[in-house]
């Protein structure tokens, strides 16, 4: 389709780079430098959208990321699977060659659309509409109403697929942050940087300038452009400087950490610049994220975001081709595109009428309605002068046509603006621009948790006081400043006060004396002619010959398809907080959060209620300030990167040998290694068998090592364990119990004495961070006075453990200067000892229940030690084990694992542990706690062994047990059944020749011999028998073999 | 037997790899050979016990927080690190200094026999890994939140932090260049493979080696 609407000449588009794109299945071309609603209107295109709610047809409206109406889906094609987005802003959105796009909630086509029939029953959905059908029956909103609200309402599409692009993640340091890169944001960010502070400036356009690239002027002697562009390369050259374009600043949170938005490769024509990188591309430039969320700490923020149109509010106004009337003067003047011939402007001040005066330049046909009655103003008298007629003290009755506005009635108003007192007169036009002033961006100012002041003579919202833990500097238009030049001084005036701060707290060297002011900036009269005469009358629903009672369409809220009718009904229906006539009427809710539409809905309610604005007050603005793609916020840390994975010395040995794994913490543990075509129960159960009846060779690096060592070591172990430590010889070991302060079990562990004032400790998988810290926090805040040190040494040394009767021999097979009998190195003792020629420490000690030996060696030298027993313990038939086969081993002997058998509600006493419990000791952590009345509770949930009365039942774990005669008749019971406890641990035990389980249950340890019921979910109730927590080898000779 | 280390990294096959992934790289991530790596816990102080422990390593303790010390002579590369008001980390080349492979620490541990202080060697526990070429900083920006900025970091600063969900300790070994241009970073061993391949992933798109800078 050719271009029909771009104007001959002009604008910042490259008319040398045309370019390619669809639109709803249908190509249309533009050129480098347009969005795609720059595209499609110099195509001619104007309707764009139907409305979320009546489908209404919906046209381009701003030129900006305010916009409510002109949301398309991006790359929608088959091919761009993974791509495709949502409800993008085409205003925002940079044309690129083969760029796809599709329009939102239309069905079965834009064109026609079967929704549109909404709108013709309007009245049947009112505001608080969901809310109201809610009341209806449960049924019927189930089975009917959710279902057709869903299909008929809403926006575009997401993708079912994994987005495929990369993205990524910084962290940004600056001493000032300056938001925006219009005039005022140019201009601080250059005084700033004059400083020598380090400064960003983030600018969310592809270029800088702001309202200049819509408004040129003279700065400083030179048209905006060439400001702009010697500005910008002066910021550029600076070391210290960083800005940023296509980066959205979107929010502040405490003591300033921002986060921006940073667009990388959407605008660019080479797909391997968005989509993931194949590796197959060369250059340094794959591998380029698609966005990147930046996370800034500056010391100064200031914003200079600049304000949003505000539009008039009249019958018919979401006609597409009624736009606002800044986005007329950019599409005319940046893009070079005119949004039709015959435009009808109707504003309420003499500023936005600059637009105005550039349509009648590109020759189109200009008529002018002011809702002002005294018609003034430096662009008023010049349109007056170029022969366009200006119809004074006149409201717009009615915009007319379908799917693109026709024409507008318009009529003389009564002096209160209420009523219409003159003849309707037909205006014929194909776009109407319309401005009601203008709303500051104070989002961020907000958004640090600083108020807002009302300023009635522009009727909007201005920057109150800055808070001081987040300090925050508006200037210019976002701060309610208008006039070119005003903002000019009002950026540096920011600038300098970020300076000054920055001096003051000796960030940066203070400015040297003598130097005297530096130049002011100069701005040429007829920037000051721009600044425009900004007298305002406002009438916040311009009369119409069908006012809301007689069922007018007033659209406040395009987005969302709110009324004014709407918030009228939501005030009759005696709704008084903004912030629930917000909910109730979904007003500012949607994806444009209200950007164009929250100020005149509360001109509306203002009137309606009888009260001032600031009186009615505002909804919270939140973070962050334009969409964001959940992808970016994410980075690099979904898939393969969510979480660390850490590995042991052994790894790659356990990956080679074709060991599944187990999540412990953040380590990969073996979980048990499968022979080819074994399943896991039959692996498992080879693993127990062979620690049973032969060796078994276990990873266990994981456990936490922590050295504690100094002349009270001892006493900080009697303190920090629940048992006694003053008399353990050295060279022997102790299982201790840690308990936390509310006397709960909180880790366990075998503690070795190395030494007269050194000691090893180990601890919990999980468990070994959290130990460190919480006894490092002991020895610096409680027990200063004790000399103790302490370090983890959990990796320094490579664990193997060996395990069953075997293990003896085949150590004494490896190692020459150690006697391993019985009677030379007993059970919970240790030895240092060089195995298969490397220096090691041996532990006997046994977490099976059988003969064991862990042997530590330096972590380097793991690998080694683990493939010399593989090797050498053939011929005992050595099995590497895992975790798995682990946890059954201790299971049958019920040895307890801390997190999965406790649960941080349990004490020792529970645990049945009561002969771990120093009581006669001074103190240990928890020791207060134990003596609360509810610990002696006989019915507190204790550790027993279930045994299922049919002993090849294996129970699940998880599973609950309720008391015999309250066993449920089905599996889904219609009343709660009493829980007595849960299984904690459940396993086959081949050495037990039988299920073995272990759990807590209500008084358990009085309950030994009861038969209690286990319902489960195929509805079987499974009969069980408390009992003793020891399966296997009840003697506990095997260990001391 | 061969004296051989199975070092932290060898699961990640960097030999092979780094022939495929060089050129134009702006960013270098290499690992780091073992070295000699000792903690040391002592009430600095105590000015006996200092002298004792600074005799053997032949390197002083750093006595500003967050500072290290450096050999006179830079080739040797041996420096102490500043961890905490009583923590120092000693980290010297694994041969050729001061006897780091055959007797330091065991004179270490006699030296401070009968004190209030505490050595562990932590030579196999800490895997370390250098991160260099002239994009370095943009690649530490997106793993760590601490302020690279060249007025801020500079040589004879050591800290630790999070890097990439990682603790870390780091320093600038090249103390006579004329600004900071390599970084070594110190890991446990178990999140080491994590942190190299996270610093491998965050080059990519400046280039990236996995040769030393």
């Amino acid at each position: 389709m050719s271009q029909n609407f771009r104007l001959p000449a002009g604008g910042r588009i490259d008319r040398s780079e045309p370019l390619s794109f669809t639109f709803d299945g249908r190509t249309y071309s533009g050129y480098r430098g347009d969005t795609v609603a720059s595209a499609l209107l110099a195509n001619g295109v104007h309707l764009v959208g139907r409305s979320f709610k009546y489908h209404r047809p919906r046209g381009i409206v701003s030129a900006g990321v305010e916009e409510p109406n002109a949301l398309i889906d991006c790359n929608v094609t088959a091919e761009e699977k993974g791509q495709r987005e949502a409800n993008n802003r085409m205003t925002v959105t940079e044309l690129r060659q083969g760029l796809t796009t599709e329009s939102v909630n239309a069905f079965p086509s834009l064109n026609f659309d079967i929704g549109a029939v909404n709108t013709t029953l309007a009245r049947f959905f009112p505001a608080g509409f969901y809310y109201k059908t809610f009341l209806v029956s449960t049924t019927m909103w189930h089975r009917l109403i959710e279902p057709v609200i869903r299909r008929a309402a809403g926006l575009g599409r997401s993708d079912e697929t994994p987005d495929v692009a990369r993205y990524d993640a910084h962290y940004k340091h600056a001493d000032i942050v300056i938001v925006g890169a219009g005039p005022t944001g140019l201009q601080a960010a250059r005084l700033a940087a004059q400083s020598g502070a380090r400064v960003i400036l983030c600018e969310q356009d592809s270029e800088c300038g702001g309202s200049l690239l819509r408004d040129p002027v003279e700065i400083d002697g030179m048209d905006a452009e060439l400001w702009t562009a010697t500005v910008e390369s002066e910021l550029r050259s600076n070391p210290r400087v960083r800005v940023m374009t296509r980066t959205t600043l979107s929010g502040i949170f405490d003591h300033n950490m921002l986060t921006a938005l940073e667009r990388v490769t959407d605008h660019r024509d080479d797909p391997e610049g968005r989509a993931k990188s194949n590796g197959k591309t060369k250059g340094k430039r794959r591998n380029k994220p698609r966005m990147r969320w930046h996370r800034i700490r500056t010391k100064q923020v200031v914003l200079a975001t600049g304000a949003f149109e505000r539009p008039l509010v009249f019958r018919n106004n979401d006609l597409p081709g009624i736009m606002f009337a800044s986005a007329v003067e950019t599409y005319l003047q940046r893009y070079a595109v005119a949004p039709g011939r015959r435009g009808l402007f109707v504003v309420n001040n003499d500023m936005a009428l600059s637009a105005a005066i550039k349509a009648k330049e590109a020759g189109l046909d200009v008529t002018v309605v002011d809702v002002r009655t005294d018609s003034h103003g430096e662009n008023t008298e010049r349109l007056l002068a170029m022969g366009v007629p200006i119809f004074a003290g006149h409201t717009l009755v009615t915009a007319l046509g379908g799917k693109r506005v026709k024409g507008a009635e318009i009529a003389k108003m009564s002096d209160d603006g209420k009523t219409i007192t003159g003849a309707v007169r037909k205006v014929s036009c194909d776009f109407i621009a319309t401005s009601s002033g203008y709303n500051p961006i104070v989002h961020l100012h907000c958004q640090s948790g600083a108020k807002l002041d009302f300023d009635p003579s522009t009727q909007c919202f201005v920057p109150g006081e800055p808070l001081t833990a987040t300090p925050t500097i508006s200037a210019g238009a976002c701060k309610g400043i208008f006039g070119l030049n005003a903002a000019l001084e009002s950026g540096a005036a920011a600038a300098q006060q970020a300076v000054d701060a920055l001096a003051a707290s000796s960030v940066i060297a203070p400015p040297k004396k003598g130097r005297g002011k530096k130049k002011a900036v100069t701005v040429s009269t007829s920037a000051e002619a721009h600044s425009g005469d900004l007298a305002m009358r406002h009438i916040w629903i311009l009369p119409s010959d069908k006012p809301t009672k007689k069922g007018g369409k007033f659209w406040v809220d395009f987005q969302n398809d709110v009324t004014a009718a709407d918030l009228e009904l939501a005030v009759r229906e005696n709704f008084r907080s903004v912030e629930h006539i917000k909910r109730y009427t979904t007003l500012g809710m949607a994806t444009d959060q209200g950007k164009t539409s929250n100020i005149n809905a509360l001109g509306i309610l203002s009137d309606v209620m009888g009260l001032e604005i600031p009186e009615i007050g505002t909804t919270t603005f939140r973070p962050p300030y334009t969409p964001t793609t959940f992808g970016a916020i994410a980075g690099r840390e979904p898939g393969r990167f969510l979480d660390v994975e850490r590995v042991t010395p052994m790894h790659d040995w356990h990956v080679a040998n074709g060991a599944l794994f187990e999540d412990v913490g953040q380590w990969k543990r073996a979980w048990y290694y499968p022979r080819p075509g074994e399943k896991m129960n039959a692996a498992v159960d080879r693993e127990c068998k062979a620690v049973r009846e032969s060796v078994g060779l276990l990873d266990a690096s994981t456990l936490g090592k922590i050295i504690v060592k100094g002349p009270d070591a001892a006493e900080f172990l009697n303190r920090v364990y629940t048992n006694k430590w003053l008399k353990l010889g050295i060279g022997r070991c102790r299982y201790g119990l840690m308990l936390g302060e509310d006397g709960m079990v909180m880790d366990d562990g075998v503690t070795a004495r190395l030494g007269e004032d050194e000691y090893l400790m180990t601890t919990t998988t999980g468990g070994a961070a959290n130990v460190l810290t919480h006894l490092e926090d002991y020895l610096q805040t409680e027990w200063t006075d004790l000399k103790v040190y302490l370090t983890s040494v959990t990796e320094q040394w490579a664990v193997a453990s060996l395990n069953g009767p075997k293990a003896r021999a085949l150590l004494e097979e490896l190692s020459e200067d150690i006697d391993l009998s019985p009677e030379a190195f007993k059970f919970m003792s240790w030895q240092d000892a060089t195995v298969a020629g490397l220096p090691a420490r041996i532990f006997r000690i046994s977490f099976t229940g059988d003969l064991a030996f862990e042997i530590n060696v330096p972590a380097d030298k793991g690998m080694e030690l683990w493939t010399t027993l593989m090797t050498v313990g053939r011929k005992y038939g050595i099995t590497p084990y895992g975790t798995e086969a682990m946890h059954v081993l201790r299971a049958e002997k019920g040895f307890i694992i801390v997190g999965q058998d406790t649960d941080g509600s349990l004490n020792p006493y529970d645990m049945d542990m009561a002969w771990i419990v120093g009581n006669d000791k001074d103190d240990f952590i928890g020791k207060r706690s134990l003596t609360r009345k509810d610990m002696a509770d006989p019915m507190r949930k204790q550790f027993v062994g279930i045994y299922t009365e049919d002993p090849k039942e294996v129970l699940p774990e998880g599973a609950h047990l309720v008391n015999l005669a309250d066993a449920p008749k089905t599996a889904y019971p219609k009343s709660p059944v009493p829980m007595q406890g849960h299984v904690s641990s459940s396993y086959w035990s081949s050495a037990a020749n039988r299920s073995i389980a272990l759990g807590i249950v209500k008084g358990g340890l009085a309950r030994k011999g009861e038969t209690l019921v286990v319902p489960l979910e195929d509805g079987r109730n499974v009969k069980v028998v408390l009992g003793d927590t020891v399966f296997f080898d009840q003697e506990g000779t095997r260990q001391h073999g | 037997m061969v004296d051989l280390y199975y070092r932290p990294l060898n699961g990640l096959a960097l030999n092979a790899r780094r022939a495929a992934k060089d050129g134009e790289a702006a960013v270098h991530v290499w690992e780091l050979p073992r070295r000699r790596m000792i903690t040391l816990r002592l009430d600095p102080s105590d000015q006996a016990l200092v002298a004792k422990v600074e005799g053997v390593i032949g390197l002083s303790l750093p006595t500003q927080p967050n500072r290290l010390s450096a050999s006179a002579n830079p080739d040797d590369d041996a420096f102490v690190l500043w961890m905490s008001p009583d923590e120092f980390m000693i980290d010297v080349p694994f041969q050729g200094f001061n006897g780091a492979d055959t007797k330091m620490l065991a004179d270490l541990i006699e030296a401070v026999q009968g004190d209030f202080a505490l050595v562990a060697d932590v030579s196999d526990q800490m895997a370390g890994i250098g991160l260099g070429g002239p994009d370095w900083r943009n690649v530490w920006s997106k793993l760590c939140a601490l302020d690279m900025d060249a007025s801020v970091f500079e040589h004879g600063q050591c800290g630790q932090t999070l890097a990439a969900k990682c603790n870390i300790a780091f320093y600038a070994p090249d103390t006579q260049a004329e600004s900071v241009e390599q970084l070594r970073l110190y890991t446990r061993r178990s999140f080491s493979r994590y942190l190299f391949e996270r610093l491998e992933d965050a080059g990519l798109e400046y280039g990236i080696s996995l040769k030393a800078f």
